[in-house]
């Protein structure tokens, strides 16, 4: 195209319609992917900052290189590029155009010189009897066939594929379409996360990039969350049994595993981490000439002493102060309110640390007299980590892409085949002369000559 | 049984490839004959050893498709550039590429047989594995650059021509390779077909990473270097097509998108990527 002349004129438009722009352009976006695999991106960037020099740090913020894919100079390479690409493809559209509507040419000068002589042959009967049957053959192998008549001679034409010059738009097409998509996903999408204890449920997520909070409007139960080892230790299986609730009832449930999302009210989950955390803690309770066990999470509430009293689990912690497992609980009775620790290993530590208890006041687990509280244990429970989103613009890409390799069988394995045939009269006798031209794959052509030859003699003889 | 099989397959292409260069060198098509025999030999061994690994993987009760690790990839590439290279060669009816592709195939088989122990055991999926869609992911990946990989061997071959002859001069010399446009022209034909399987094989990659990640595309270091290599691609073909470009220029593209393939490939597993567990 670069030597097409434009009939447009304007600067902007002869600059964009420019197929070395094209070449500089994928080149440059290329060399800026490549920075953007070398250098931290996003989260992993502010921990690699910040071991850097002040004032380097400073300069690698303001050349955004850090989050390089989501920054305004990509963003605009990409910009260039597509209308680059719309400008080249509806400048050369014209051309293609008149090269798929060309009227055929079967009289064209020098078009059946240098034949090779199989394609050359006298048939029976009259130039119109021969030309008749040559019709009916071209119509049978490629449906629609032209006739063009002068004097005694007849020519035919036939044709497959033109639409193989629009191959390349379609390509094209299928690029500005993804590109609609990723657009669309961007604006109206959104990505997050959330951790989700067994047991526990959630009713938002956090946004990816420092983005916030957002609701989702329903609640996600995990019910069950498992993890399968093989014997070699690798992985086997992660999943985690969902409900999904509004108003407390529950709508849906399902099985969440890797490669396994789940779809609620078009937002979608996806199986993406798992960790342990500190569960529900076992309290032992003694006082009154009674024992009692407790189990309760970390923010639960129980009765105590006849309902005189109510404790709270105010934090649990797996290992506090290299002391071991303990728990901070908030009693409350009537207007008094206290809080102290409660260790599980309390024996020995007051064996290494004679008096602790007496002397800080927090330590003593029989502050709430004649009440003594004991630590069994945490039993550790597991998180779910579920990636959270929407992308309406998905399907707009699986479209862009089935244009792209539509378009690419279009342009690699098809192409515009013309068969011209003329008959006339030579020696007395009808003559049959077969040519062909194409815009590529000559050795198909050939083939296809070769056939309507054949056919057309098979039919005669 | 399937390694010791894919190590014999090793050896014929070692065979092979020495073959193909003494018929390069003394320019004696019995060489090349027992060459093309040695190769096709080697492919149908490293076939059956695919097969019986993939069978094996069943008979211990974890069936997959032997495409889930390193090892198994290389052996995968190797089996892809070979394939490509015969059907190739079955088409130009010339063997001159031999030399300089089987090289590769021989190169990542050796590479492959070199693992540790554990790498070349079956292994049983992880579950980001776990998915219909490795295999055809897989396969469209490796088929593109084996394909690449053909063009690679040909852009040398341009250059070897050139080096041969002695001189620049496109027309005469070169004695039994063939010229330099019939070298350009499978130069771009090979790529096409790496171009599509490609494009395919992040068509593919994305519809996976769409059920498994949870984003068709995540800017991973391997998603972003295949569509570095895919780009540098399309430049070529751009520049071919549109441009006029051809000799030279397109063999040094060639040579260059070869380097991005091996990047995308192997360079990646130094970075911090989401495909780390092809390490």
């Amino acid at each position: 195209m670069q030597e097409q002349k434009s009939p447009k004129k304007n600067p902007v438009w002869s600059f964009f319609s420019s197929v070395r722009l094209t070449l500089v352009l994928l080149i440059i976006i290329a060399l800026a992917a490549v920075v953007g695999t070398v250098i931290p991106q996003q989260e992993a960037a502010n921990e690699s900052l910040q071991k850097l020099p002040p004032a380097l740090a400073g300069i690698v913020r303001a050349l955004q290189v850090t989050d390089l894919y989501r920054s305004p100079w990509f963003l605009l390479l990409m910009g260039l590029l597509t209308a680059n690409l719309v400008v080249c493809s509806l400048n050369r559209l014209p051309v293609s155009l008149r090269l798929y509507r060309r009227k055929p040419e079967p009289d064209r000068a020098g078009l059946y010189e240098d034949l090779p002589p199989e394609r050359v042959f006298a048939a029976q009967g009259s130039v119109e009897d021969a030309a008749a049957r040559m019709e009916q053959v071209l119509k049978k192998s490629h449906g629609s066939v032209e006739r063009k008549q002068d004097g005694e001679t007849v020519w035919l034409s036939a044709h497959r594929g033109a639409w193989s010059y629009f191959g390349v738009y379609v390509i094209h097409a299928g690029v500005l379409v993804i590109i609609l998509g990723a657009v669309i996903g961007s604006i109206l999408g959104f990505d997050g996360h959330v951790n989700i204890p067994e047991g526990g449920s959630a009713d938002g997520i956090e946004l990816r990039g420092g983005k916030g909070e957002m609701k989702l409007g329903f609640d996600v139960r995990c019910d069950d969350f498992n993890v399968e080892f093989y014997d070699s230790g690798m992985p086997k299986l992660y999943r985690s049994d969902l409900s999904f609730l509004k108003g407390g009832e529950i709508r849906a449930r399902g099985v969440l595993m890797v490669n396994h999302p789940l779809e609620f009210e078009g937002i979608r989950f996806y199986q993406s981490t798992y960790g342990q955390i500190p569960g529900e803690a076992v309290l032992s309770i003694e006082g009154k000439g009674q024992r009692a066990v407790k189990r309760a999470r970390q923010g639960e509430r129980f009765a105590i002493d006849g309902g005189k009293a109510h404790v709270e689990i105010l934090r649990i912690e797996g290992n506090l102060m290299r002391m071991g497992p303990a728990v901070k609980i908030g009693i409350t009775a009537g207007d008094r309110a206290l809080s102290f620790w409660v260790f599980k290993f309390i024996d020995a530590i007051e064996e290494q640390n004679p008096g602790i208890t007496s002397q800080v006041p927090q330590f003593n687990a029989g502050l709430y007299k004649p009440y003594r509280f004991g630590l069994e244990g945490i039993e550790t429970s597991f998180y779910t980590g579920l990636k959270v989103n929407r992308d309406p613009g998905v399907p707009v890409v699986g479209a862009g892409a089935s244009l792209l390799v539509a378009g690419f069988l279009l342009t690699f394995f098809s192409s515009h085949r013309q068969v011209f045939v003329r008959v006339d009269r030579r020696h007395g006798k009808a003559r049959l002369s077969v040519a062909g031209r194409c815009n590529r794959d000559a050795v198909k052509l050939d083939r296809e000559i070769g056939q309507i030859v054949r056919l057309y003699r098979g039919e005669t003889a | 049984m399937n390694t010791k099989m894919l190590g014999w397959a090793t050896v014929i292409y070692l065979l092979a490839m020495a073959f193909y260069l003494i018929r390069l060198l003394r320019d004696d098509e019995y060489w090349g004959k027992l060459a093309t025999g040695t190769a096709f030999v080697g492919l149908a061994l490293h076939t059956i050893g695919i097969v019986v690994r993939w069978w094996e993987s069943y008979r211990l009760g974890i069936g997959h498709a032997p495409l889930a690790n390193f090892y198994e990839s290389m052996i995968f590439f190797s089996w892809a550039i070979m394939l490509l290279y015969l059907v190739t060669e079955w088409r130009i009816k010339n063997r001159v590429i031999g030399p300089f592709v089987t090289p590769v195939a021989f190169l990542s088989m050796a590479y492959a047989s070199l693992s540790p122990d554990e790498a070349t055991r079956i292994q049983p999926l992880i579950p980001a594995l776990q998915s219909n869609w490795l295999t055809s992911h897989v396969v469209t990946c490796f088929m593109g650059y084996g394909a690449f990989t053909i063009a690679f061997g040909l852009g040398v071959l341009f250059f070897a021509r050139r080096f041969v002859s002695g001189s620049g001069n496109p027309g005469k010399g070169g004695g039994h390779f063939p010229d330099e446009g019939t070298i350009e022209e499978l130069i771009y034909h090979s790529t096409i077909m790496g171009f599509i399987f490609l494009s395919l094989g992040i068509i593919t990659g994305s519809v996976w990473a769409n059920f498994a990640w949870g984003a068709y595309w995540s800017w991973d270091p391997k998603e972003t270097w295949s569509l570095i290599t895919w780009l540098i691609y399309a430049a070529l073909l751009h520049a071919r097509l549109v441009r006029g470009w051809r000799g030279k220029r397109v063999a040094i593209m060639a040579i260059a998108g070869f380097a991005s393939v091996l990047f995308t490939y192997l360079g990646v597993n130094y970075l911090d990527s989401l495909h780390s567990y092809l390490l």
